[in-house]
């Protein structure tokens, strides 16, 4: 009775203590390869009050109570069952769907306005990348090995006396969700420091300075960039948001553009994806072409050239007509049949 | 099993929405927190990599396979998934045949898988979650332009299912669908019952089957009586977009309210 008496005590001791306090959102994944920053922090008071907010302070933070019962957590009305919540010394683990990443927050007072200072019209660089910092925000991460360069915008916040870097939006404005989320450790001159994601994990990421920022440095991207940051392309194989009527009118605008070639043996399927970012810019357009037994095969160019060019030339503005909404980026894909190079079906 | 095949479906527009309040970005982390407390999948398409992963470490079934279809981007390996999963348990049939209607609009496949699950129980009309097989199979033929089979494979659900509980428990949707291909046959009589039941069985106005109602009267040559259809089925649809109601109210059979303009000019 007292060994289970003790066993109990021991496994609420092993739970709930080591949960109490501040944790920092690390990431939230979105697949084996997908991770999302998590802008947020999430208390866990001693007197059972629960805390969910962001750093930015952009909302009045979720509050309600937690406990732990037995190895369940529970926040307000929901149980985590013991698998779904792993503690791993600082780190912090909560689901199986899309598990969200948080790690102890630990203080490192600092005033947002130096590591400002020391960051803005400058360039510094990491190991993999090289951040081109202006003055006004706009930041340029160019990959040191390929040389290719996204734009966004970045932010000091200051939360807890610690300062956080952020880095969201993109060139077409500060819209958009997060790309980088990082707690500034150290600010030394040359030399600054970042706890945050580093892939699946959490890591240090350090910036060495490399020179000023030339005013007349071009902050543009290299190629097609969407503007927000965790962008699900897996979803557009779902019907989300999909618009029979939006279908229909780009599936006349493909009927009255398509000049068809009378090719014997040109038959099969081809199915069209292309991403539009919030700006109407247009990215690849991806072919997978098939023959009438689903197997790989090469339509003439005179057809997949068309239909490249029909998109690139005509959808942009034409997908939604009066209806197309704005700010919103999205995945377009269908499928179009063909007999002898006639378009016979388009879905 | 149907909802998870939907991401066979290739076409997709799939919206970001980008200007997020502080208070919608804290919703989102908040509801991503919530469905955390879940140990599957609740929104189908995420976690696809992860899902393919766990899949391809489990047992080769017919469900598995249709399951890792599902996730898989790449159609050639997708259909020899789907193919593989009828010779390993031949009830797959339905789910394969509807995917060939749906997803790939290949009807003589489609047609094939849906003929093989059919004699799986001769005599018997098999019903899943949304129609028999039989109105499965009259799609096929319909798209395939013969209609007088797509007519006799309607009717099978239709009057069956009317001979035995009533012609109010039949699908107005399904009246609607053999209404049209009566149309094509010029069999406008036929049509127009059709469209009386579908008025009858809906559970709202009905824009869709007053528009098809508009068509068969044309047919006869009943412009007026067509006119009046026409404008009944406008003016439902308004007053169904006033009352919030979602529309076009089929995929299957699409009516928009242009084509109900386009018809009264």
């Amino acid at each position: 009775m007292c060994l289970f008496t003790l066993s109990l005590f021991y496994s609420f001791a092993l739970y709930a203590q080591p949960l109490t306090g501040r944790w920092i959102g690390v990431h939230t994944e979105w697949d084996l390869d997908s991770f999302c920053p998590l802008p947020a922090y999430m208390d866990f008071n001693p007197d059972s009050t629960w805390q969910l907010g962001l750093v930015d302070e952009s909302a009045a933070p979720r509050t309600g109570r937690w406990g732990m019962e037995g190895r369940v957590l529970r926040l307000d009305t929901t149980h985590y069952a013991p698998e779904l919540v792993s503690l791993q010394g600082d780190m912090l683990r909560i689901g199986r769907v899309q598990p969200m990443l948080f790690r102890r927050f630990r203080a490192v007072p600092m005033a947002r306005e130096t590591v400002w200072q020391r960051l803005a019209g400058q360039v510094w660089q990491s190991d993999s990348v090289q951040y081109l910092i202006a003055a006004d925000g706009r930041v340029g991460l160019r990959n040191r090995k390929t040389g290719a360069q996204t734009v966004h915008y970045a932010q000091v916040l200051a939360m807890d006396k610690s300062a956080f870097l952020v880095i969201r939006g993109s060139g077409n404005g500060r819209e958009g969700n997060i790309r980088a989320f990082w707690q500034v450790m150290s600010n030394e001159v040359g030399v600054i420091k970042l706890m945050g994601g580093l892939g699946s994990n959490v890591g240090t990421e350090t910036l060495r300075w490399v020179r000023p920022l030339a005013v007349n440095e071009t902050l543009k991207p290299t190629g097609f960039q969407t503007c927000a940051n965790c962008f699900a392309q897996h979803l557009a194989n779902t019907f989300v948001g999909m618009n029979e009527i939006s279908k229909r009118n780009m599936f006349t605008l493909f009927r009255q553009r398509y000049q068809p070639i009378n090719v014997p043996g040109q038959s099969g399927m081809i199915a069209l994806k292309f991403v539009r970012n919030c700006a109407g810019e247009l990215g690849v357009v991806e072919l997978q072409e098939l023959d009438d037994n689903y197997k790989r095969r090469q339509f003439d160019t005179r057809i997949t050239d068309q239909l490249r060019a029909i998109v690139r030339n005509e959808l942009p503005g034409n997908l939604f007509g009066a209806n197309e909404p704005r700010h919103t980026e999205m995945v377009v894909s269908c499928i179009f049949r063909l007999v002898d190079g006639r378009v016979t079906d388009i879905f | 099993m149907k909802m998870g095949l939907i991401l066979l479906l290739w076409f997709g527009i799939a919206p970001v929405s980008l200007a997020q309040s502080g208070n919608e970005a804290l919703t989102e982390i908040a509801m991503t927190l919530f469905w955390n407390h879940r140990t599957s999948h609740i929104f189908m398409g995420a976690n696809a990599k992860q899902s393919m992963a766990i899949l391809d470490t489990m047992a080769v079934t017919a469900e598995v396979l249709q399951q890792r279809a599902m996730f898989e981007r790449d159609i050639e390996k997708a259909v020899v998934m789907l193919e593989k999963s009828t010779e390993l348990d031949s009830k797959m049939h339905n789910t394969v045949g509807w995917s060939f209607l749906f997803a790939y609009r290949d009807y003589p496949r489609a047609l094939r898988h849906l003929e093989a699950y059919d004699a799986l129980t001769p005599n018997f009309d098999d019903t899943d979650v949304t129609s028999p097989v039989s109105y499965l199979k009259g799609l096929c033929y319909r798209s395939m332009g013969n209609h007088a089979e797509a007519v006799r494979e309607f009717s099978k659900g239709i009057d069956s299912l009317a001979k035995k509980q009533g012609s109010e428990w039949v699908n107005y949707k399904h009246y609607v669908t053999r209404s049209i291909s009566y149309l094509a046959l010029n069999q406008s009589d036929k049509a127009l019952a059709d469209l009386d039941s579908a008025v009858k069985n809906s559970t709202s106005d009905s824009p869709l089957a007053l528009y098809f109602k508009g068509k068969a009267l044309l047919q006869q040559g009943r412009i007026t009586d067509a006119r009046r259809a026409f404008q009944d089925a406008q003016f439902f649809w308004q007053a169904n977009r006033a009352k919030g109601i979602s529309q076009p109210e089929d995929d299957t059979n699409l009516v928009t309210e242009e084509d109900i303009a386009e018809a009264l000019k």
